[in-house]
């Protein structure tokens, strides 16, 4: 079953010139790890309060569990943990009265509940801060406690919106590795981030979204791979002449060849062969390979490949 | 809560400080007794009004000032009763007043006499020369004295007759029928015979020594005939409190202050602070996107708040009116009217009411914390404090003081306002004018019935449907 799906979900802000999000067409399975990724701006957020029935949608339907957020709110929030970029909490109210608080929103049986918020709060670690006004807490506490309010109701799917944004290593770390956890149990996982590094390292899927259009849907492997097409290997020579660079560039699958004084930049679809060949092809013609440097590719340059550099 | 507590607490100051005291027993024969007395003989020799004033025990009063005026509007119509004055003038050393102005300049008004120096009588302020018109001839004066400050129960009717040069009618025999909430009185009288409807209610009485008939007559909305014979003497007067209403009094007083001038003010402040931020806050600290992100309907959200805002001011609310009320009683000795006590009570359930819908519907329209404040103060000093001020200038564009134009702007306007809306509903349990130690106030004028029932309706439904419309379309929406 698709956990979140939307179909030409669109959203254009009062005065607003270009839509936020663009037809959006997003087809999340259950189980997934997906990252959603983007540049600030790139309509992230937008989409996730569209999903939250937190925005209203100019155009195209958004189902969360199968249900239309529109029309079924209600059904679609059930069982749906939510962390905004930045959950606000109530002055006079302790982190464990917030639960309490949440936990009466999603109609939560009482007598467990007390040893169920309990685990909750071990489990993001505020166990000791639980009697604190949640509005003194640091960031990364409140983002921890809107973690566990998130999985009050034991939820299938979980929203995070930046769940690492403005953390320190530390706090990024603990939330990665909880993330991890709950991804393990079973849970679909949608978070949104400008952090391609977390993204690359931790989701199973990645979804590339730029001026509100998905560019991309695909494992982040296969992203970073599909740009190593366009690759660049660094050669360092001794000896070499333009006739070298016209056969360097009659090899199968090199598309590029640029001489640089000393300097070869070849470009194509740089699989080890390739390159073995292309050494092979330099010392035949006598040319000395001083040093040799493949630039390593990652969804980063994915990213700004796909974007056109437009981030 | 502090503030809350320091409000209540000057609302039951107030009240008690506005309650008057206990009347002693000492303390009731001040004077409220007065007599119209008219001269419908007009051989110019004669002043045209001349008034007797006593106390209830028959001392005349002198150095009391008297005002002659005309009635102008419609004494039972829209307008109400209002008075041009002609002149004034103080009673001398016997007591009487007299006016030089003929009856017959005024063929179609209907005179009366005000008495500026008697408040705390309510029947100072009202008398109706009309009543007892032409073109019957009477030579005799009739009296009706109250003893009312502060009691309305002690009220009695009591009669004095003299000549026209203010000598005593002793052992004049006295006839007295009564009709029930007369609206109206019946002409001709000339007669003598009661009307029908007119039930001999009190025999036969005499006049004593000094020309007083005092019987203890209750005196309420009864209208009475009186029957006066004696040597070369037969005439007939009317009385009635049909023209009148009677002051409230006692523990009444401090309640209806409490009613017209603390409520009014303090609970729209009080319902402003528990509802501007109701829903602004939450967006402003973003606790707002952490609730509507869970399976709670956004209806429910906005019932609640409505609940939670109105129960917190329903509350404290009844322990003021009825700590209010313990203490009106406490001093003054006597009960209030379970009539003002609840009609004030559902009053100021309506106005916490409706000013809380605005406030909520304002805050739920509101960008930011601040702007919701700032309108939230916008609006009630404009419904609280100008909105009155504004009825009060259009009414006197309409058209003058009194004319039918004047008395619709001036009831129907306040009616845009949730306060003025509160005051004309407080108006059906208030019966009268109040006096209470240097300040007085009286039941604020009323639209037509439906028109009150429409703006009440109004000042529900148009806050309640926009602050709902804005939950489900506007808050975390666009």
């Amino acid at each position: 079953m698709k956990v979140i799906e939307t179909e030409g979900l669109t959203k254009v802000y009062k005065g607003g010139q270009k839509p936020a999000v663009d037809s959006l067409d997003l087809q999340i399975e259950g189980g997934e790890l997906f990252g959603f990724l983007g540049p600030n701006g790139a309509g992230k957020s937008t989409t996730i309060r569209m999903l939250m029935t937190l925005l209203r949608a100019s155009t195209g339907r958004a189902f969360v569990r199968g249900y239309d957020v529109q029309i079924k709110p209600l059904e679609a929030m059930q069982q749906v943990g939510f962390v905004p970029e930045n959950p606000g909490f109530y002055h006079n109210l302790t982190g464990r009265q917030h639960l309490n608080y949440w936990a009466e929103l999603y109609g939560l049986d009482r007598p467990a509940l007390a040893t169920r918020i309990k685990k909750l709060l071990e489990r993001v670690g505020l166990f000791e801060a639980r009697d604190k006004l949640a509005k003194d807490y640091s960031l990364g506490m409140k983002r921890r406690l809107a973690l566990a309010g998130a999985l009050l109701p034991d939820p299938q799917l979980l929203i995070l919106d930046e769940p690492s944004l403005g953390l320190d290593p530390q706090g990024m770390a603990f939330v990665r590795s909880l993330l991890v956890e709950l991804h393990q149990e079973g849970r679909t996982i949608f978070l949104s981030s400008h952090f391609l590094g977390e993204v690359e390292r931790l989701c199973t899927k990645v979804g590339l979204l730029s001026k509100g259009k998905l560019i991309r849907v695909d494992t982040p492997r296969a992203i970073s791979q599909s740009v190593s097409d366009a690759s660049e290997l660094e050669i360092e020579t001794k000896g070499v002449g333009l006739t070298i660079v016209e056969i360097l560039r009659k090899i199968e699958g090199v598309s590029r060849v640029e001489l640089d004084r000393t300097l070869l930049r070849i470009s194509g679809a740089l699989t080890e062969e390739l390159i073995a060949e292309i050494n092979r092809v330099l010392i035949v013609n006598g040319v000395s390979i001083i040093s040799s440097r493949r630039q390593e590719h990652s969804l980063e340059d994915a990213f700004l490949s796909l974007t056109k550099g437009e981030v | 809560m502090i503030i809350g507590v320091i409000l209540a607490l000057a609302v039951l100051g107030g009240t008690y400080a506005v309650t008057p005291g206990p009347i002693s027993p000492t303390s009731v024969p001040k004077f409220v007794t007065y007599n119209l007395t008219y001269y419908p003989d007009l051989n110019a020799t004669h002043p045209a009004l001349a008034a007797f004033i006593a106390s209830p025990t028959g001392d005349h009063l002198s150095g009391i000032n008297v005002q002659l005026v005309k009635e102008t509007g419609q004494r039972f119509g829209p307008t109400g009763t209002r008075f041009q004055l002609l002149q004034t003038n103080g009673t001398d050393s016997s007591g009487w007043v007299r006016f030089n102005q003929l009856w017959t300049s005024y063929p179609n008004s209907s005179l009366g006499l005000v008495y500026p120096d008697l408040k705390g009588s309510y029947f100072c302020c009202v008398s109706t020369a009309a009543a007892i018109s032409p073109p019957y001839k009477n030579t005799g004066s009739a009296t009706w004295h109250v003893l009312s400050l502060g009691d309305s129960s002690k009220e009695t009717l009591s009669l004095v007759f003299t000549d026209l040069t203010g000598q005593p009618l002793s052992s004049a025999d006295v006839l007295v029928w009564r009709v029930p909430n007369a609206t109206s009185l019946p002409y001709p009288l000339e007669k003598g015979s009661p009307p029908d409807g007119w039930t001999l209610k009190y025999k036969i009485g005499t006049t004593d020594s000094s020309g007083f008939f005092i019987n203890p007559l209750p005196y309420d909305s009864w209208a009475y005939l009186v029957r006066v014979r004696s040597v070369g003497l037969n005439s007939t007067f009317l009385f009635g409190s049909f023209d009148t209403t009677p002051s409230m009094s006692g523990p009444d007083t401090g309640l209806t202050f409490a009613a017209v001038l603390f409520v009014p003010t303090i609970l729209p402040i009080v319902s402003l602070a528990l509802a501007y931020d109701a829903i602004s806050r939450e967006k402003s600290e973003g606790t707002l996107d952490l609730l509507l992100s869970k399976p709670v309907s956004r209806l429910g959200v906005a019932l609640g708040k409505i609940l939670g805002v109105v129960g917190s001011l329903v509350v404290p609310l009844l322990i003021v009116v009825f700590g209010s009320a313990a203490l009106v009683w406490g001093r003054a000795g006597t009960a209030p009217t379970g009539s003002l006590v609840f009609g004030l009570i559902g009053s100021a359930v309506y106005l916490a009411l409706a000013y809380s819908l605005l406030f909520l519907a304002i805050s739920s329209l509101s960008r930011s914390l601040g702007s919701a404040l700032l309108s939230s103060v916008l609006f009630f000093l404009m419904f609280g404090f100008f909105w009155s001020l504004i009825a009060v200038l259009i009414a006197n564009l309409a058209g003058p003081s009194g004319s039918v134009g004047w008395f619709q702007a001036i009831t129907i306007i306040p009616l845009f306002s949730p306060t003025g809306v509160y005051q004309q509903l407080l108006s059906f349990f208030i019966s009268g004018p109040v006096f209470g130690p240097n300040v007085s106030t009286e039941a604020p004028l009323q639209s037509p019935l439906p028109w009150i029932v429409a703006a009440a309706t109004a000042w529900i439904i148009v806050p309640l449907f926009l602050f709902a419309w804005a939950m489900k379309y506007r808050v975390s929406q666009s």
